[in-house]
């Protein structure tokens, strides 16, 4: 039989295990619009498309000095714009990223390491249009001064503002790029994504 | 029926003259009348946020993201309206041109123009060569018409 010293010991570490380290933070995502800049671009022979969201939730966990962590975001594909309501609506539709079977994106970190100077890279799940991939970035992050906050009129806490680009193909998700549209919209979309993120909770979005 | 086929032929050269000069000149005077280098930001962010990049940026880094989020190379657009024009101080060198793609917002690329000139082109040549080859059945079937008569 086990020791009783040892079942509390293991009994204690899996109470933790499902906690932030004591030394991470926990940064939040979304509490305004103004501080999510996300935007996806094909560049094609015929076009070049660029399209926006500004909608995206979640947290993001780290010990920047060790560099571990997690990150978890949410982008509604509803909230995505490329400047032209038609091309919003193909794109929304069942022909692309199907809005109404699929009605988010989302990243889900597995591992996230240390990287040179002020990046992270981060490794994790990319969900999208009911398929999933695993991608690793590398993400920047740079912590806002106490005087940029108040200056800038952030809410209350600590600011870092997060920054990285990669590329999502979207044959990788299962996504079909129709005949009549081959050299409009390329395969290959490279996102880019600056998102300052604090350390109080954002108020639940107004009904 | 040869005379309809001459006034066709007649219609189809003049068009494709027509078609091969003038959309290539009318683009490149209207693109050096309207025309400006820019980088497009697209999504502009708000002053205070713009206000809180500049408290993170540090000269030698790139400054269009400042502004928003820079796309694509440099490119021409036509007929730029100037509140849209950002010559950021931290390099007078740059021209950004913000737009906003949750509003609808497309500026009237060159390349755009360009592309339907090109299109015009092709167009204008194909009528150029069927006029063109109807002059030359013409000339080569005009003798043996004559003999045969």
């Amino acid at each position: 039989m086990a020791h009783p010293s040892i079942l509390v010991t293991v009994l204690a570490l899996l109470a933790l295990a499902g906690r932030a380290a004591p030394d991470e933070t926990t940064y939040y995502v979304g509490h305004h619009a103004k501080y999510v800049n996300i935007t996806f671009e094909s560049e094609a022979d015929i076009e070049s498309i660029v399209g926006t969201t500004n909608k995206a939730t979640g947290e993001i966990k780290a010990d920047l000095e060790k560099g571990s962590g997690s990150v978890s975001l949410v982008v509604p594909v509803a909230s995505m714009k490329t400047g032209i309501d038609m091309r919003d609506e193909h794109l929304r539709s069942e022909m692309w990223l199907n809005a109404a079977k699929f009605p988010t994106i989302t990243f889900t970190s597995k591992k996230v390491e240390k990287g040179e100077g002020n990046r992270l890279k981060v490794t994790g799940d990319f969900s999208m249009h009911g398929a999933t991939k695993e991608v690793t970035v590398n993400v920047e992050w740079k912590e806002l001064p106490e005087e940029a906050l108040k200056k800038a009129k952030f809410p209350e806490g600590k600011w870092l503002k997060f920054s990285t680009q990669f590329e999502v193909k979207l044959s990788d998700f299962g996504v079909k790029i129709p005949e009549f549209v081959v050299g409009k919209v390329n395969d290959a979309w490279t996102v880019k994504m600056a998102i300052f993120a604090g350390t109080s909770k954002p108020e639940p979005e107004k009904k | 029926m040869s005379r309809i086929r001459d006034r066709i032929a007649k219609v189809a050269l003049i068009l494709g003259v027509a078609g091969s000069l003038a959309p290539p000149v009318a683009a490149a005077l209207l693109s050096a009348a309207s025309g400006r280098t820019v980088i497009l930001v697209a999504t502009p962010n708000s002053p205070d946020v713009v206000e809180a990049n500049r408290a993170l940026w540090t000269p030698g880094e790139p400054v269009a993201p400042l502004y928003g989020t820079p796309v694509g190379e440099p490119m021409r657009i036509l007929f730029a309206d100037p509140t849209r024009i950002i010559v950021p101080k931290e390099d007078p060198s740059l021209t950004l041109y913000t737009v906003d793609k949750t509003k609808a917002e497309n500026p009237l690329q060159e390349r755009t123009m360009w592309f339907a000139v090109r299109m015009t082109l092709y167009a204008s040549g194909a009528l150029l060569a069927a006029a063109l080859l109807h002059y030359l059945w013409r000339r080569l079937r005009g003798p043996q018409a004559a003999v045969t008569e």
